[in-house]
């Protein structure tokens, strides 16, 4: 018995093993041609739309002075943008910073959030937003978020040329990247994420997921969804299935950049990546529930990709690691010997790989830094997600047995340290 | 030799540490097994191909091969079918693999290097050629510059329906000048008539040395119907000269002329030809 669930959680990491080396090629083909239609796609730029830039602010003071500066260089004719600041329930200078751009830039305006919206996160601010405004085009940034001046234009670019696109998502890089080996750390991992997970989805199966920031989504389309869902952790991913179901494809353009500030401490990134995993758990359990019923079946591959991520990769690699241990100390017949020991050296040997193929994609992270980097986050940052993975499984599970709210947590954002 | 540039350096570096990784593993491999001497042969032929195709190439072809070597050691370990020649230890299996990856890494920076100095000669030629293309006695385009310049100029007429004129000068007796008087007199005679023509043309009308003694005028919007008011421009300009003694001499020159019109459908080539055979007759 104890081999055979070995067996199983070995195949299932063998499984993941081989589904992300197909996506890491899929990301790598994308990276070669993402670039080749905008030529022609330029010449559809004559009859532009208009633009609502959402930006839900709850005590950013720190960061949000860089954003909106930012945003008054965006190139796209400011007569057809609007860069909204929602400011949400802030108790420090977020709405007195925010306001001294709007009196300098007339396409910059403040919104402040009111009862019974007022507090409740980023998706009830974000619907505050859109009832507040009549663009054809909502785009939606992090207050940490200082997009390239032509991000805009390019997501927009992504809308013009696409009609079956509800939405286009950009990619996004890590600004503090050298402060701490956590976001070292992070700045490998969300590189991984943007051409495996997005580029390499999108390539083989036109699926991508909306992070969060730096989309543009038709505010047709998010009216017939009835907005954001404040029920969500997770409102992107979970926007993202709604999208599908609706029988739209979301583009992955990476063209249209974006850099945000990561978690510098252990503490932070706890909390807002446990945010994450319970969110998307929510969504993964939600929609696989009404599988039966979704209109397009072919938006299983995203929710496979969760539910094996979070759920069977996660399960696959506890069991096996729990079957090992318990095996050191109690006999429970475990026979399996060299299998499981190669599973391994072969599990670290493509990570190692893959994340490299990545990293050459963004030509100045593939330094020998790095190399060592990706070597000790194997050990390290990864075996902490298996950690929390749980814990956010185990704190979702609680949730639907006691009916409690969701609390959104507010990530905590750092002052940029002088030079 | 002590290597001062950077990239010579690093090329150094990396073929180095290249070298190294592709002789380690024939010493844990290389013991008469068939099956290792076969995965010593597939990782060498993984480096060649990085040197050729790139560090991703190589990247790429590794995982590939590392997992269905890995997935073929799991198999045989499954199965029970693996025979001792074809077991791998875990560490032979994970240091084969790393040298691997760290190999391609090698070959990869080389690759990069080579291709980065490939481009950065072709530049550099690009900016001689560029350099050298202005002759240096007269600061006119020389006839390289001439062709690519007239191919556009007709390129751009055909398109947009303009008309321009080429007139070529043809300075007589040059090699006589040169003998008579010394390559000083004959480069200070370049150099005068340049700033004379110069000074008479537009700023957009293009100058080029075409031959030894030839120049090449490129006159763009301009129709044959003034031609006759620029010969005699070209006229009083060109045909008296003061050497550096002070001495007056008169210049002869033969020349012709082309008004390109749109979609004429002759190469340049022709048109050149067709000049040089009507200067053998008319005179400035």
């Amino acid at each position: 018995m104890a081999d055979l669930l070995f067996y199983i959680a070995l195949f299932l990491i063998w499984v993941m093993l081989l589904y992300h080396m197909f996506l890491m090629e899929g990301g790598y083909l994308h990276f070669r041609s993402f670039e080749k239609p905008i030529p022609e796609w330029s010449r559809n730029m004559e009859e532009l739309p208009t633009v609502s830039v959402f930006i839900p602010a709850h005590n950013e003071e720190l960061v949000i002075e860089q954003t909106l500066r930012a945003m008054s260089r965006l190139y796209y004719p400011k007569d057809k943008l609007e860069v909204i600041v929602i400011n949400d329930n802030s108790s420090d200078d977020t709405g007195l910073i925010a306001s001294r751009f709007a009196e300098k830039y007339p396409f910059i305006r403040v919104l402040e959030t009111v009862e019974p919206n007022k507090g409740k996160g980023k998706s009830s601010a974000l619907n505050s937003a859109l009832a507040d405004s009549s663009s054809e085009i909502v785009i939606v940034y992090d207050a940490d978020n200082t997009p390239e001046r032509m991000a805009v234009w390019y997501l927009v670019m992504g809308l013009q040329n696409d009609p079956k696109a509800a939405a286009t998502v950009g990619k996004f890089r890590v600004i503090n990247a050298e402060e701490t080996w956590l976001t070292r750390f992070i700045n490998i991992e969300t590189i991984c994420f943007q051409w495996m997970a997005q580029g390499g989805r999108w390539k083989w199966f036109r699926v991508a997921t909306i992070p969060g920031t730096n989309f543009a989504i038709r505010r047709s389309i998010l009216e017939r969804l009835g907005g954001w869902d404040v029920k969500a952790l997770a409102e992107d991913t979970e926007l993202t299935i709604r999208v599908y179901n609706l029988g739209y494809h979301i583009r992955f353009f990476p063209k249209a950049i974006t850099w945000e500030q990561e978690p510098e401490t252990l503490s932070v990134w706890w909390k807002q990546r446990t945010r994450w995993a319970r969110g998307n758990q929510y969504v993964v359990l939600k929609f696989l529930r009404q599988f039966l019923t979704l209109k397009r079946k072919s938006i299983i591959f995203d929710l496979f990709y969760f539910f094996f991520t979070y759920f069977l990769f996660f399960f696959g690699v506890i069991l096996s690691n729990a079957l090992f241990i318990i095996n050191l100390f109690y006999d429970i017949g475990l026979s399996i010997g060299n299998i499981s020991l190669i599973l391994w050296g072969l599990a670290f040997l493509l990570f190692l790989g893959e994340v490299m193929v990545t990293l050459s994609i963004e030509k100045t992270e593939m330094n020998w830094k790095n190399f060592i980097y990706v070597i000790a986050m194997y050990f390290t940052y990864s075996q902490m997600w298996i950690v929390l993975v749980v814990r956010s499984l185990s704190l979702e599970i609680k949730r639907l047995i006691t009916g409690q709210e969701v609390k959104w947590y507010k990530t905590e954002r750092f002052a940029k340290k002088p030079k | 030799m002590q290597l001062k540039s950077k990239w010579l350096r690093e090329l150094f570096g990396f073929g180095a540490l290249f070298i190294i990784l592709s002789q380690l593993p024939p010493y844990f491999l290389l013991n008469g097994e068939n099956t290792r001497l076969l995965l010593y042969i597939l990782l060498l032929l993984i480096f060649f191909f990085t040197l050729w195709r790139g560090l991703v190439a190589g990247l790429i072809s590794s995982l590939i091969y590392l997992f269905i070597t890995g997935t073929a050691l799991i198999y045989t370990e499954f199965s029970g079918e693996a025979v001792s020649t074809t077991r791998m230890p875990l560490q032979l299996f994970l240091g084969y693999g790393i040298v691997l990856l760290l190999g391609v890494l090698a070959a990869g920076k080389i690759q990069g290097i080579l291709v980065t100095q490939q481009e950065y000669n072709k530049r550099l030629q690009q900016d001689i050629k560029n350099f050298v293309a202005v002759d240096p006695e007269t600061g006119f385009d020389n006839e390289m510059r001439m062709r690519l310049t007239l191919n556009e100029e007709m390129r751009r007429a055909d398109r947009y329906h303009h008309t321009f004129t080429f007139i070529l000068l043809k300075l007589e007796n040059y090699s006589q000048f040169k003998k008579l008087y010394g390559m000083k007199e004959a480069n200070n005679l370049w150099k005068q008539l340049a700033l004379r023509i110069t000074g008479k043309l537009r700023h957009i009308d293009k100058k080029f040395r075409y031959q030894q003694n030839e120049i090449g005028l490129l006159l763009t919007e301009t129709s044959d119907a003034s031609i006759d008011i620029i010969y005699q421009k070209l006229d009083d300009i060109l045909k008296n000269h003061q050497l550096l003694n002070g001495k007056w001499i008169t210049l002869q020159y033969k020349t012709s002329y082309i008004t390109y019109t749109p979609n004429s459908e002759r190469t340049l080539d022709e048109l050149l030809g067709e000049m040089e055979r009507e200067m053998r007759t008319s005179e400035l």
